[in-house]
């Protein structure tokens, strides 16, 4: 069991560098130039150049890699270029909101997925068995973007 | 007795709160886009200028007639040889942290921050300033290196803002985060992309003019959410309306609309000197191929079709309505037959050329309104939609042939013409580059006289709108939406909203 579990975090590394990776490289697919566009309507050339040193625009494409890769290992998600706030703080700013969603829907999902499931068991084949399988069957093909519409009460 | 009486205190004092929360006015404002950073030197965007407004003071203001009136500074005054400003601050005024604000403020503002702050965007407004001299406690002297008659403009917009030195000595590159200014209202809060908070500065030195208590700019992006919004009461006034929705809000008495001719304008660039594709085009070579183009245009049609009439005609750098627009060229009138005879002139009668345009949909309606217009001229224009980084990238390269590009506009006429028209500039994508334009254009910065300016700049529309780097196409109009309980609002033609003399009945 033991050796399971670190084969599956071991093979988490490579999967999570290839990823990077992958993100990395679609943001360098955006055409333009980023600093052209931050730089604002004027386009003043001293805050371009001033922008692309600070960024690391210059760099090759490796080197800037390291740059984010080394921030992101460090807890440094970098910068908005927007607001100049950490990206971190940004997210911290919605992640109370995320988790208070995710917990209760993990605890009403388990409360009925449990209640049903020990129902389908002990009554198998029997018509509550079928009405807890219609309705998994049914919770599982409807689309939870067109329910959470439908659930918002009227005011 | 004494039960009854307590319960009618008790009654009074719920009723005073209540009515007082009731006096409590709150204006929430549907901006177009979340702000940038809230720091005057490092700002970039239009929609921060929005918040701005409300939040930092400024030396100077300019008024509905583009005049430079003062706001913290009292009055100025040139030198002889125009190369030092001397101005006069208000006394009495503080920052939202009660630091006070005198001439080492103002210096500090000037130069230790807009100047040499790494990556300020004030720098290049602020060149021609060289060192600055407090006078005395409420005097500051801008020495300059040469005349510069666009800085009383400038110092009415950012580079003119005073943020307490104390803050912005202590957070640096991050006061945006939280700053601390001179304005009517003070920051509370922001959450990125939600919101902007601000509250009213109890110490405020034109405080008679406040009655807002409290002002939560909202960014909503889609200008019909921003509208259905308005219409719901959750926002009492949205900005940057859609022209098409003005119809609808006319009928209903609870809004208002406002609007005015904006300092910027939609032209199409011409590459007449970029790169050696200018010299492979007939349109890029041949001026009379350019007059041709512009004789083909029917500037009306444009603004029907593609601004649902929101928008003044013009064809020049500034609007008509602008006292330095130069009356010895007027707006040409269309002439297809004038223009066919160009082109038959020229040689070339059905010269082909591609019309870049960014994939805004008002630039690609007015491509598209040009495209056919031309045709009847007998030009082939074929349109290249451009996602916009690209195409400036594309433009700044040279190329290209033709480039349809807006610009928000500055309040001295010279930050709507040097920057594009001056050699090598940094956006004279056209490649215009012809000196005795440069030498105007100078000549037009060291003159401080209007009257003087103005005939500076009849020289300069007489050259320039002949050659046509940049063909002018029309000033939209800024358009907001509000509550009828909101009185008090000024229309500028910067498009920024002035929260003195707001007032929600």
């Amino acid at each position: 069991m033991l050796n399971y579990l670190v084969q599956r975090l071991a093979t988490i590394v490579p999967t999570l560098f290839f990823v990077s990776i992958l993100i990395f490289g679609l943001q360098q697919l955006l055409p333009g130039d980023p600093a052209v566009i931050l730089a604002g309507e004027d386009r003043d050339p001293t805050v371009v150049a001033h922008l692309h040193q600070k960024l690391h625009l210059d760099e090759p494409l490796p080197v800037r890699y390291l740059y984010w890769a080394g921030g992101v290992l460090r807890g440094d998600l970098g910068e908005s270029q927007r607001i100049q706030k950490p990206v971190l703080e940004l997210i911290m700013e919605k992640l109370p909101v995320t988790l208070e969603l995710a917990l209760i829907a993990i605890v009403i999902a388990l409360s009925i997925g449990i209640t049903a499931g020990i129902v389908s068991a002990v009554y198998k084949d029997s018509a509550w068995d079928y009405a807890a399988n219609v309705f998994a069957l049914w919770g599982l093909s409807t689309p939870n973007f067109w329910l959470g519409i439908m659930l918002i009460p009227r005011i | 007795m004494r039960t009854r009486s307590t319960i009618g205190t008790a009654i009074a004092v719920v009723a005073a709160l209540a009515a007082s929360a009731g006096h409590a006015q709150q204006l929430r404002f549907g901006l177009a886009e979340d702000p940038d950073v809230l720091d005057p030197t490092l700002a970039r965007t239009f929609v921060g200028r929005v918040v701005f407004a409300a939040l930092c003071d400024k030396l100077f203001d300019i008024d509905e007639k583009l005049n430079i009136v003062p706001q913290l500074a009292t009055g100025y005054e040139w030198s002889a040889d125009r190369k030092a400003l001397t101005i006069k601050l208000r006394k009495g005024v503080t920052f939202h942290d009660g630091e006070k604000l005198d001439a080492a403020a103002a210096k500090f503002n000037n130069i230790e921050r807009h100047k040499t702050m790494a990556g300020s965007n004030r720098r290049g407004e602020l060149a021609p300033v060289t060192t600055v001299d407090v006078v005395d406690e409420s005097t500051v002297k801008l020495n300059l290196s040469a005349p510069f008659s666009p800085l009383l403009a400038a110092l009415a917009d950012r580079a003119g803002m005073m943020v307490s030195p104390k803050a912005a000595q202590a957070e640096g590159d991050k006061f945006g985060a939280k700053p601390v200014c001179s304005g009517p209202f003070r920051f509370v809060e922001r959450v990125a992309q939600d919101r902007i908070v601000l509250e009213r500065y109890p110490n405020y030195w034109n405080k008679g003019e406040i009655h807002l208590d409290k002002i939560t700019y909202l960014p909503i992006v889609d200008s019909t959410v921003r509208l259905a919004n308005l219409r719901s009461g959750q926002l009492d006034m949205i900005e940057r309306m859609a022209a098409s929705d003005i119809p609808s809000l006319k009928t209903d008495s609870r809004f208002k609309v406002a609007k005015i001719t904006e300092i910027g304008y939609y032209g199409i660039t011409i590459n007449v000197g970029k790169s050696d594709l200018s010299q492979k085009n007939p349109l890029g070579k041949d001026p009379r191929v350019r007059e041709a183009f512009e004789l083909a245009l029917d500037r009306d049609g444009i603004v029907q079709v593609a601004m649902d009439g929101e928008a003044a005609v013009g064809n020049q750098w500034v609007a008509p309505t602008n006292p330095y627009y130069a009356r010895n060229i007027p707006i040409p009138k269309r002439d297809v037959a004038r223009a066919k005879a160009l082109l038959a002139e020229a040689g070339v009668p059905n010269p082909s050329f591609t019309l870049m345009t960014p994939t805004t949909s008002d630039a690609q309606k007015i491509a598209q309104v040009v495209q056919a217009m031309e045709k009847e001229a007998g030009f082939d224009v074929k349109i290249q939609s451009t996602e916009f980084a690209t195409s400036l990238d594309m433009a700044d390269k040279g190329q290209f042939d033709a480039y349809v590009l807006a610009w928000s506009g500055r309040a001295d006429p010279d930050g709507n013409l040097y920057s594009f028209d001056f050699c090598k500039a940094p956006l004279d994508y056209a490649g215009y580059c012809k000196p005795e334009v440069d030498d105007l254009l100078n000549r037009s910065r060291s003159a401080l006289d209007v009257a003087e300016r103005k005939k500076l700049y009849e020289q300069i529309a007489a050259i320039v709108l002949k050659d046509r780097p940049i063909v002018y196409l029309f000033h939209r109009h800024w358009l907001w939406a509000h509550t009828a309980k909101l009185s008090g609002l000024r229309t500028i033609p910067d498009g920024l909203v002035r929260v003195q003399g707001l007032k929600l009945n």
